[in-house]
């Protein structure tokens, strides 16, 4: 593929990954990042958080350089990360290539001792610490990887219970909130399985969709495996109405590439 | 005046041998450049590492800095630190990856070391084997995985330098490892003569000494035959810097003697999830500065499992809880689990595979492809594969994002001496050999034809039916 077709990530209609509008104080937005087993999201992840950080996604950019991280202004935003899946040695090494400050982000690990911290513990207290865990700041931005598998994690966890008392706090403690969720599960027949899980599991994914304003869905293409593409990313609005005069998120799908630490879009 | 062949490369640059006959290179300067350790024994990398993904020497030491810096709750990161760091240096079972350079350690079986693309598993990685259908091929994985870990801790007799857990209610299977392959029978029985031979008697001396002169005393000498010969051996064996990395096993043997508890430590399944975690943490602790190679055989196996771990909210935090450890040892363990997935919820093997860094899956063959394989491959039944080897995740790359989900282009097939994994292609029914065999029986038979008077005067030049050659012979 031509070099030359290489494109800029963009989400709103002013051109912009993370719209300068937004974060500021009075809103509290969602954006939905869904993927599947093959097409990890780590990469569009660390776009946004270089977004809000820089204020532009360098290592999307072709003619991205060392001395530009230098050159971007450093914003004042406050990111917070929580990952159910990584630690904080993952989180650390993604940063570290980034180029990023860590200590200009916040790391709520909920993958190490896990398990062994809230075996026992009612589903209500487990979510509240966890909440709490969280700095408020409507003007911040949290990142959250796979809230879903606390439906698996918590004894008896309804979908509902999981939204009131773990994503609606969060949405209210910060400006933004970006979820990344594997919804490969969305793909198993529920004629052939009619269980309980399945049905939580899903529905939850519906109910972001709902409150999302934008949803970047990730996914391998149908064709199977190509060299020279990874998958696609498709954006679309999300079922939140639009909140904001001059800017609405613009639909579009790019054709991605990812190998090693780069990654290139291209239009479809 | 030379006595060189005219072929044979003067000088092949600097820092390599010089090629005089006679002389033997010595092992490390035969090692690929990109394997090549320092001094100091830290890997250096030349030519090995992706430009994308090296890290600058510069941005080194600030990854210490940080992960010293910025610890987690459990504070249990930077404690580990010196210890694995001189584990990685020193341990024969641990090697950089020649993909990415994190330290590697060998699942036992090569070729699923191969197709990891890290010549073995990373450290700190989990790997979930998922077997369909009701064949026991992962048995045989966990098995050399485990008699790997056991093969380490004998390299250096004075030290044990890694350890197994095995979370298994299955005791029998430490006494049912495979032990190290030796070679064919006529391997073993040529190794007994020569060790025979080398016993300093006086027989062998004169014997041995006379057979050897003449052979060293032909004029091929001058031609460099026998170092070549000595070359090619010592291409064949492992390269010289990780000759321990890496064990081929014969399943058909047992390994002796057996592990013991310093090499092993059993961990029932059958327990509230938090108490196998403690003693998996416990465990761990127990053994510092020793590679940790956690084993889960036959993961929610009903005969060994509770029947409440089927359900999704404990299965799932206990390997969440795994994974976590493992995590937390990063810089000295991995973990192999092994399922049979046929018998489990979709549902709960999606969460699972979440879990996980890599993820294989083996789909033994039905009876009817084994039977087309056997006629296939008739004259060559070696060949014949046992089934598929589907990927879908690979550790490290799937988490960066890249799309690693390969489907139906490998195979697999079990043998006595190895467990191999090749490229699959559909082999062609050598159909042709078979009706040219046909043909010539045709004609031989039609021959004897000819020679009796047919009924019908005429003769039926159609060899497809041997009907009528038989009618021609009985009258």
């Amino acid at each position: 593929m031509n070099t030359a077709q290489k494109q800029d990530l963009l989400i709103f209609s002013d051109h912009s990954v993370i719209s300068n509008q937004m974060c500021n104080g009075s809103t509290h937005d969602l954006i939905l990042v869904t993927h599947s087993e093959a097409t990890s999201p780590t990469w569009l992840l660390n776009a946004l958080v270089e977004t809000i950080v820089f204020g532009v996604p360098y290592s999307l950019k072709a003619e991205a350089n060392s001395s530009q991280h230098q050159v971007g202004k450093s914003s004042s935003r406050n990111v917070s990360l929580c990952s159910f899946v990584h630690d904080l040695k993952f989180v650390e090494n993604s940063l570290m290539k980034l180029k990023i400050d860590v200590n200009q982000c916040t790391f709520i690990d909920c993958m190490t001792n896990f398990i062994v911290n809230n075996i026992g513990k009612s589903n209500e207290v487990t979510l509240k610490t966890l909440v709490e865990k969280f700095p408020t700041n409507t003007n911040g931005t949290i990142f959250l990887e796979q809230p879903e598998l606390l439906l698996s994690l918590l004894d008896d966890l309804t979908s509902d219970q999981l939204q009131k008392m773990f994503i609606i706090p969060l949405m209210k403690k910060c400006g933004l909130l970006i979820i990344a969720s594997n919804t490969g599960l969305v793909a198993i027949d529920e004629d052939h399985i009619a269980a309980k899980e399945l049905t939580e599991f899903k529905r939850f994914f519906i109910s972001n969709m709902h409150k999302a304003l934008v949803i970047m869905n990730l996914k391998p293409l149908d064709t199977g495996r190509a060299k020279d593409i990874t998958g696609t990313l498709r954006i679309t609005r999300g079922g939140k109405h639009n909140s904001y005069d001059k800017i609405h998120p613009v639909e579009n799908e790019y054709l991605y590439l990812t190998k090693r630490d780069s990654t290139k879009l291209f239009y479809r | 005046m030379s006595f060189r062949k005219r072929s044979e490369v003067l000088n092949r640059g600097v820092g390599q041998p010089s090629g005089v006959p006679g002389r033997t290179p010595t092992n490390s300067l035969r090692a690929p450049i990109g394997m090549q350790r320092s001094i100091d024994g830290a890997p250096r990398g030349i030519g090995r590492a992706p430009v994308g993904r090296s890290v600058p020497d510069s941005t080194v030491p600030n990854l210490n800095n940080l992960s010293l810096r910025n610890n987690n709750p459990a504070g249990l990161q930077g404690s580990d630190i010196s210890p694995e760091s001189e584990l990685i240096e020193n341990h024969p079972g641990v090697r950089p990856s020649p993909a990415t350079s994190h330290p590697t350690t060998s699942t036992g079986c090569f070729d699923l070391d191969k197709l990891l693309l890290h010549s073995g598993l990373p450290l700190g990685n989990t790997l979930l084997l998922e077997e369909m259908g009701s064949t026991e091929f992962n048995s045989i994985i966990s098995k050399l995985f485990i008699a790997q870990g056991v093969v380490y801790n004998r390299t250096e007799p004075t030290k044990n330098n890694t350890h197994t857990i095995l979370v298994s209610l299955n005791h029998g299977l430490a006494k049912d490892i495979p032990g190290i392959y030796k070679g064919s029978k006529r391997d073993i029985k040529k190794s007994k003569i020569s060790e025979e031979e080398s016993k300093v008697t006086v027989q062998n001396i004169t014997g041995h000494s006379s057979a050897q002169r003449s052979r060293d005393l032909k004029i091929a000498w001058r031609y460099g035959l026998n170092d070549k010969k000595d070359a090619d051996a010592e291409e064949s064996a492992p390269v010289g810097d990780y000759k321990n990395y890496n064990h081929q096993f014969d399943i058909t043997t047992r390994l002796m003697p057996l592990p013991t508890s310093t090499d092993i430590t059993f961990i029932s399944p059958a327990q509230p999830i938090k108490t196998i975690l403690s003693k998996l943490l416990e465990t761990i602790e127990k053994h510092p500065k020793k590679l940790i190679r956690i084993v889960i055989p036959s993961l929610l196996h009903p005969a060994m499992y509770p029947p409440n771990m089927f359900k999704l909210q404990n299965i799932i935090p206990f390997l969440h809880g795994i994974r976590s450890t493992v995590k937390q040892y990063s810089q000295r363990s991995v973990l192999l689990t092994t399922l049979s997935s046929d018998i489990l919820d979709p549902i709960i093997i999606s969460q699972m595979e979440n879990l996980f860094d890599s993820v294989i899956v083996l789909e033994p063959f039905e009876q009817e492809m084994l039977q087309f394989l056997e006629r296939a491959y008739k004259t060559q039944p070696n060949k014949v594969q046992h089934g598929l080897v589907h990927i879908k995740k690979r550790a490290i790359f799937s988490d960066f994002g890249e799309m690693h989900v390969v489907k139906s282009e490998w195979a697999f097939k079990n043998g006595r001496k190895k467990f191999e994994i090749e490229e699959w292609g559909i082999p062609v029914e050598d159909e042709d050999a078979e009706s040219a065999k046909k043909d010539k029986t045709d004609d031989v038979l039609n021959t004897v034809d000819l020679n009796v008077p047919s009924s019908h005067g005429d003769h039926d030049h159609n060899h497809s039916s041997t009907s009528n050659t038989k009618i021609g012979i009985d009258f």
